[in-house]
């Protein structure tokens, strides 16, 4: 039963019906489909010079990437690069609300827009030694891991659905962040990709 | 495949762009003083260029940038991309 433990919302989740749908095909091929419950997830728009970047340093003592594609991360937080001036931030210690305040008193002085997006993400962790098999079916992106590690993101499309994708470890785990109204196709979608390649390793 | 080489991003799929048309076209400085044909030449009118064409694309599924690209209209090679605000690179079709 995928792992509902993470971060105690009771905030009902777009996919809870879908967790029970018992089909066990991505279990066979060595993927696991899991419903992250984040706590807090803000989008930050500013232009990063160096009082910026110090500030939320301090704040929350991570720095804000700015090689593209690159995620930093501290004990509680993770800070996604999307693009040259737009993050996504997120805490697992606090709401979202909470965090938004956070990084706009972090930001107060300078010309940022803080926005906290919770409720309109939602990310569905992909692991295992298949995970990659499963994401390639329908992502253009170069997963190899002599590209793409830990540590890495990249906003691209998975299935047409628009999807920001962040490998967290060499499992390989890969949470997608997605729009919540695209949640359960593109639940269902990975939930078939990974039954499909059952066959693919029968025949092999 | 055909794959556009994103300035922020890198080479990645087509579908994660949308282009924006026609590049470096300049708003007037002083439209008021301008003719209705001259203001209808700025704002419809576009080049419609057999070879080498200068226009705008956007990474909207990817780093939700625009920047410019340099296409051949006939074999549809993007020459190069290059950001907002730079120039155009010297490019013979």
């Amino acid at each position: 039963m995928p792992n509902k433990s993470v971060g105690e919302s009771k905030k009902q989740g777009a996919l809870d019906h879908c967790e029970h749908t018992g089909r066990p095909a991505y279990i066979e091929v060595g993927v696991t489909l899991t419903q992250m419950r984040p706590t807090g997830l803000v989008n930050v728009r500013v232009r990063p010079d160096n009082l910026a970047v110090e500030s939320i340093r301090n704040k929350l003592g991570c720095d804000l990437p700015t090689v593209p594609g690159t995620v930093e991360s501290s004990s509680d937080c993770h800070i996604l690069w999307i693009g040259p001036t737009e993050w996504l931030v997120t805490m697992s210690s606090c709401e979202g609300s909470v965090a938004s305040e956070v990084l706009s008193a972090a930001l107060a002085e300078f010309h940022a827009a803080v926005n906290d997006v919770s409720d309109s993400l939602h990310i569905i962790r992909v692991s295992g030694e298949d995970a990659r098999l499963v994401l390639e079916k329908g992502c253009s992106l170069d997963l190899h891991q002599r590209e793409f590690r830990p540590g890495r993101c990249a906003r691209s499309v998975i299935a047409k659905a628009t999807v920001l994708l962040h490998q967290t470890d060499d499992a390989p785990s890969f949470e997608l962040y997605v729009d919540r109204s695209y949640a359960e196709y593109l639940w269902r979608w990975l939930e078939d990709a990974a039954s499909t390649l059952v066959g693919v390793k029968r025949q092999e | 495949m055909f794959q556009i080489d994103c300035p922020f991003c890198g080479p990645r799929w087509q579908v994660e762009f949308v282009c924006g048309g026609e590049a470096h076209i300049e708003r007037p400085i002083n439209p008021d003083m301008l003719s209705d044909d001259e203001w209808a030449d700025y704002v419809f009118m576009r080049t419609n260029s057999k070879g080498m064409h200068y226009e705008r694309w956007c990474h909207i599924h990817g780093c939700r940038q625009w920047f410019n690209a340099a296409r051949d209209t006939v074999s549809d090679k993007i020459h190069a991309t290059y950001r907002m605000g730079e120039k155009p690179p010297e490019l013979s079709s």
